[in-house]
């Protein structure tokens, strides 16, 4: 579904993304690990056109992305979450959702025909509808977020760091809803995640960046087990 | 389409009752005051466009009226004058979109001080031609009257006031306020950034192109240091600080107050008017961010909920 063909971006000298090519099928949830630093916002900007790569290309099916302007890649039906929330600040919650309606990719699948209402109670958010989304808590607006995301009807759906911060049972719940965006609206998952046990027990796939470069993929289990991976990552000589 | 009260019927209202009143007191220096008054709402109005909704502000929107006024007096004689009034507005909506590519890139302070040095760049330059062309200041003789350049400019007013009504409606509207909340979460969510940005500032050109022209009228003669005089910019934002710039109500409140203050003040102390209106500014940025409007609604709601932009 999602193909990413070698990619490299450069930021002057320094290299943020070298030769990054990976695959992520239709539904799944594709995990992305790397320590801080390693190129994981960079690539998911990459994929959502906020930044065009020094070379190599995405495709979402037939459909080349890259040289899209962002609002392209949304109407192709890519969504993308900020690591650094970005919420429409002096808007209401259910404004802030509204806007994400009637721009968004435009091309409702039959799985997603969620309503405003349904997507707010989606994501247990009914209460908040009314409330400045400057108002809101950090995690409500994590979670403000990604309604915003899901608002605009996308086959993909690029999570950074959602889950940032979170007390253990909001982790859990966040992890439930994830898997029931893929379950209930058929959208693909690519997340981006330091709280490790949550990747490990959504992803069906795992690819690890560090310093810019892919070093492993595999499921998580092989993940867990690789040396270069601990060496890298884990800091386990 | 449901009207809200406050946002939208008051200001379309007082524009209209206001425009259909003066001309009973039988005066004619209420109509000039009229004039002016609703000058500066379609002016104001049309900047709330760009300005008010995408968070671009421009301290140059002088250009579209100076412009404005320059076509009318190259056409002046050739074309009716009316024709000659919507080529200004015309000339002045293409030049908005052809600055506007490069102008609009940028965003801040950078595009504040942008659009006020590409104001007295077109200044200068129209001061050269005119002195190539040996002309210094120019007199239009035999323009319309008081009374029918009153009622144009009180349509314009009424106008510009619909625009924003109505602007803030569509789907245009909705992603304008979306960019000026945070222009790459909208970029994200598939609004076409770029394109409603040229849009919102060539339709925030078109009726200062109209107002240049009637002003030229009004004064029958065209100077360019008057007709592009940065004076106007910084008056209408101003008004925008003073009235509101969410919708349409902070233009028609922030001209009334600025015409009332300037017209009582000007007459009895011309030395302390600026100095009054140099301490009303600070006020209003310190004290009431949202102008006259942003009080009016926290008066009505006093709920700590506050409401958010109102979008339809």
């Amino acid at each position: 579904m999602l193909k990413v063909n070698r990619i490299s971006k450069s930021f002057g000298g320094i290299r943020a993304l070298s030769n990054i090519s990976f695959k992520v099928p239709e539904r799944a949830i594709f995990g992305i690990m790397g320590a801080n630093g390693a190129g994981k916002t960079t690539l998911f900007a990459v994929i959502a056109g906020n930044q065009l790569p020094t070379s190599g290309e995405v495709w979402l099916n037939e459909r080349r992305l890259t040289g899209l302007a962002p609002h392209h890649v949304a109407s192709a039906g890519v969504a993308r979450t900020f690591q650094i929330v970005r919420p429409f600040r002096g808007l209401t919650v259910q404004e802030n959702i509204r806007i994400a309606f009637s721009f968004g990719s435009g091309n409702r699948s039959e799985a997603n025909q969620l309503s405003e209402t349904d997507l707010l109670s989606f994501m247990g958010m009914e209460r908040f509808a009314n409330y400045l989304a400057g108002d809101l808590t950090l995690s409500q607006q994590k979670r403000l977020e990604m309604a915003r995301a899901l608002a605009t009807a996308p086959q993909m759906l690029l999570l950074d760091e959602v889950m940032a911060g979170l007390t253990a049972t909001e982790v859990q719940d966040l992890i439930e809803m994830i898997r029931k965006m893929r379950a209930e609206l058929g959208i693909t998952v690519m997340i981006i995640e330091h709280v490790m046990g949550a990747l490990m027990t959504l992803s069906d796939q795992i690819m690890v960046l560090d310093h810019g470069q892919k070093i492993a993929e595999g499921t998580p289990s092989s993940i867990a087990q690789n040396p270069d991976v601990q060496s890298a990552y884990l800091g386990v000589a | 389409m449901s009207l809200n009260f406050s946002r939208d019927a008051l200001p379309l209202l007082l524009v209209a009752v206001g425009a259909l009143c003066l001309p009973l007191l039988g005066n004619d220096y209420y109509l000039g005051v009229g004039f002016t008054l609703f000058g500066w709402v379609a002016l104001a109005q049309s900047w709330t466009l760009v300005s008010g909704l995408a968070g671009y502000i421009s301290l140059g929107h002088v250009v579209f009226a100076g412009i404005g006024g320059y076509l009318l007096v190259l056409t002046w004689g050739a074309v009716p004058i009316w024709l000659g009034a919507i080529v200004g507005a015309v000339g002045a909506g293409l030049f908005a979109l052809l600055v506007g590519l490069p102008v609009m890139r940028v965003r801040g302070p950078y595009f504040v001080i942008l659009t006020f040095g590409l104001a007295e760049f077109a200044k200068y330059v129209v001061i050269n031609i005119e002195s190539v062309l040996g002309k210094f200041s120019r007199l239009l003789l035999g323009g319309p009257a008081l009374q029918d350049l009153y009622w144009v400019m009180a349509a314009l007013a009424l106008v510009g006031t619909f625009s924003v009504v109505v602007v803030r409606r569509l789907r245009l509207g909705a992603g304008l306020i979306a960019i000026r909340e945070d222009e790459t979460a909208a970029g994200t969510l598939g609004v076409p950034t770029m394109r409603f940005k040229l849009i919102a500032f060539a339709l925030s050109a078109l009726l200062p192109g109209l107002v240049g022209a009637m002003f030229v009228l009004r004064t029958g003669y065209f100077e360019p240091l008057q007709a592009f005089d940065p004076i106007i910019s910084f008056t209408i934002v101003t008004m925008a600080i003073i009235g509101g710039s969410e919708d349409a109500r902070g233009p028609v409140l922030g001209a009334i107050f600025l015409v009332l203050l300037s017209e009582l003040l000007w007459s009895n102390f011309p030395q302390v008017y600026m100095v009054i209106l140099g301490v009303l500014l600070i006020g209003f940025v310190l004290f009431a961010p949202n102008g006259v409007s942003g009080l009016l609604d926290r008066l009505a709601s006093r709920s700590l909920q506050r409401p958010g932009v109102g979008l339809v």
